[in-house]
């Protein structure tokens, strides 16, 4: 049987997690990842992002990440200049830098034996990217997963 | 009613005999200001004001000096920032009317009075035309109460997903830095003002800043974590303080409204021309959307013009001060070159060439690299000549 999990379920749980997360419900980017072995589905990770009672740690980059995936994008405001599309070679050395980082290269490591689904596992990386402060990781992360879930 | 309550309200009788007294007074010294200024005077009084905090102020009423008025709502009248912060309260925009029509009649007077001495025919200013002249002058005012301000700044806030937290290891290392460039330049404005500014910083690793209205500002982190681009990071503040308090965001959506409506004629009468001329509706199309943005080109390059000055009252060293507003011009793209338009052959391609423009072109757009460094040049030398 196919385990992949359909594109427009990806799309439908990332929504209905980021109205959630509105609630301030997040239970944090560390308790995923501790309960992420016995993990099944991608439904099940990202549900378990949107359970209460919790310390919340990480909550910040899942929600930034998740807003940014389901492009619930800032329109309102005045900026100081148009925004520049990412430069890829740039963020491509942001992940290289950021991989140079002993504890987060543990963090990504462990990300890829226990998460098996790819886009989850993007969605995840792009969190850990988010918390660290490599931003522009992070949106080659979202770029590929948007990739991904077209 | 209780005793505190009956203590309040004989309170708020008292203040606001005092407060019509402070009102009328205010407004008769602003009218009886210089009738005409030249702009060069008004822009240099009205720097000297703002140095020394704003001369036409009571503790309660502001007075704005309107020195030109447009038919339209949609415009910026000054670029170069002659006034920091705008009217924000109603009886500050009201007052500031009073004194402009005031003002308009006592140069009427003016003129009637010299027409008699040199033995011309004096005339009399039509009640019509003083109407007209206040009711432009009202289009150039901010008449959306502050307390809406801030509800549409909260609003706005809270779809703001990708704020770096205070209290993160991040967050701790970027606020402080954030915090004192914000702290500095407030220190700078003396004239009065209800803002209570806010200041986030984004997880962004590029250089951009945003403001919303209320006083809500935002930073790229990436405006931060680098000592080489703290001074466009202080221009960023500067320019983002400056929409905050121009009033830009909310300015832009009642001008929008009272332009619509004022136009409502106009578009009874392109409605009926339709039909037999699509173009006619193109151009009006086209027309309105070029107004709009052209205003918001302006309010950009008004914030630019008040970032410029802002920074000269922190930025005391001229050199320095270039120094930081070629800092932000550096970090913007290079200019592109116009893109080659084919010409029209026939009524059909030029309608087709309108409809093509009106959709493909943005409605809200920056003013390019070339406009934002001839705006900030001139900025520039005007404050040096004012030897400010």
């Amino acid at each position: 049987m196919d385990k992949r999990i359909p594109d427009w379920l990806v799309v439908a749980v990332f929504s209905l997690a980021a109205v959630a997360y509105a609630g301030d419900e997040c239970v944090g980017l560390s308790n995923i990842l501790k309960d992420a072995p016995r993990k099944v589905s991608f439904f099940e990770i990202v549900a378990s992002a949107v359970k209460t009672d919790s310390e919340g740690a990480g909550c910040s980059s899942l929600t930034s990440v998740m807003d940014k995936v389901i492009h619930r994008s800032r329109i309102s405001g005045r900026r100081l200049e148009n925004e520049k599309p990412l430069n890829i070679t740039d963020a491509e050395a942001n992940l290289a830098v950021a991989l140079r980082t002993p504890a987060i290269l543990a963090r990504l490591e462990k990300l890829k034996q226990e998460v098996p689904d790819e886009k989850v596992r993007l969605y995840l990386e792009a969190a850990i990217l988010d918390e660290e402060g490599y931003y522009n990781a992070r949106e080659l992360r979202i770029q590929q997963l948007m990739e991904k879930i077209k | 009613m209780s005793q505190a309550s009956l203590v309040k309200a004989k309170g708020s009788f008292t203040s606001v005999k005092t407060r019509i007294t402070a009102f009328i007074a205010v407004v008769l010294s602003a009218a009886g200001t210089s009738a005409d200024p030249s702009p060069q005077t008004a822009t240099a009084n009205n720097e000297q004001q703002s140095q020394n905090g704003p001369a036409q102020m009571t503790p309660d009423i502001q007075i704005k000096e309107i020195r030109e008025v447009s038919p339209n709502a949609l415009v910026v009248l000054e670029k170069n920032c002659p006034d920091l912060v705008q009217p924000y309260k109603l009886s500050d925009n009201f007052a500031s009317l009073v004194a402009f029509s005031a003002k308009a009649v006592a140069k009427d007077l003016g003129v009637a009075v010299l027409n008699i001495v040199q033995g011309r025919p004096a005339r009399e200013p039509k009640k019509a035309e003083l109407a007209d002249s206040a009711r432009l002058a009202a289009k150039q005012l901010n008449w959306l109460p502050m307390s809406a301000e801030l509800l549409y700044g909260e609003e706005s806030h809270k779809a703001e997903t990708n704020i770096l937290e205070r209290d993160n290891k991040l967050g701790k290392k970027y606020y402080p830095l954030a915090d004192q460039l914000l702290t500095q330049l407030l220190s700078s404005i003396k004239d009065k003002h209800e803002y209570e500014f806010k200041l986030f910083i984004l997880k962004n690793a590029t250089r951009n800043a945003v403001a919303r209205p209320g006083g809500y500002l935002y930073l790229d982190q990436g405006l931060l974590d680098s000592p080489e681009f703290l001074a466009k990071a202080n221009f960023a503040l500067s320019h983002e303080i400056a929409h905050v308090l121009q009033r830009h965001e909310t300015k832009e959506l009642q001008s929008m409204i009272v332009d619509s409506i004022n136009s409502k004629d106009e578009l009874l009468k392109v409605m009926t021309k339709v039909k037999t001329e699509p173009k006619v509706i193109l151009a009006h199309v086209k027309t309105g959307k070029d107004t709009f943005t052209q205003h918001h080109v302006d309010q950009e390059l008004q914030s630019d013009s008040c970032a410029a000055r802002l920074l000269s009252r922190v930025i005391l060293d001229r050199r320095e001060l270039g120094n930081t507003l070629n800092a932000f011009l550096q970090d913007l793209p290079a200019p592109e070159p116009p893109k080659p338009r084919p010409a029209a052959n026939s009524d059909a391609e030029k309608l087709a060439g309108l409809g093509h423009e009106i959709v493909n072109t943005p409605l809200k757009r920056h003013p390019n690299s070339a406009e934002r460094r001839d705006n900030l040049r001139k900025i520039y030398q005007e404050i040096l000549s004012a030897g400010q």
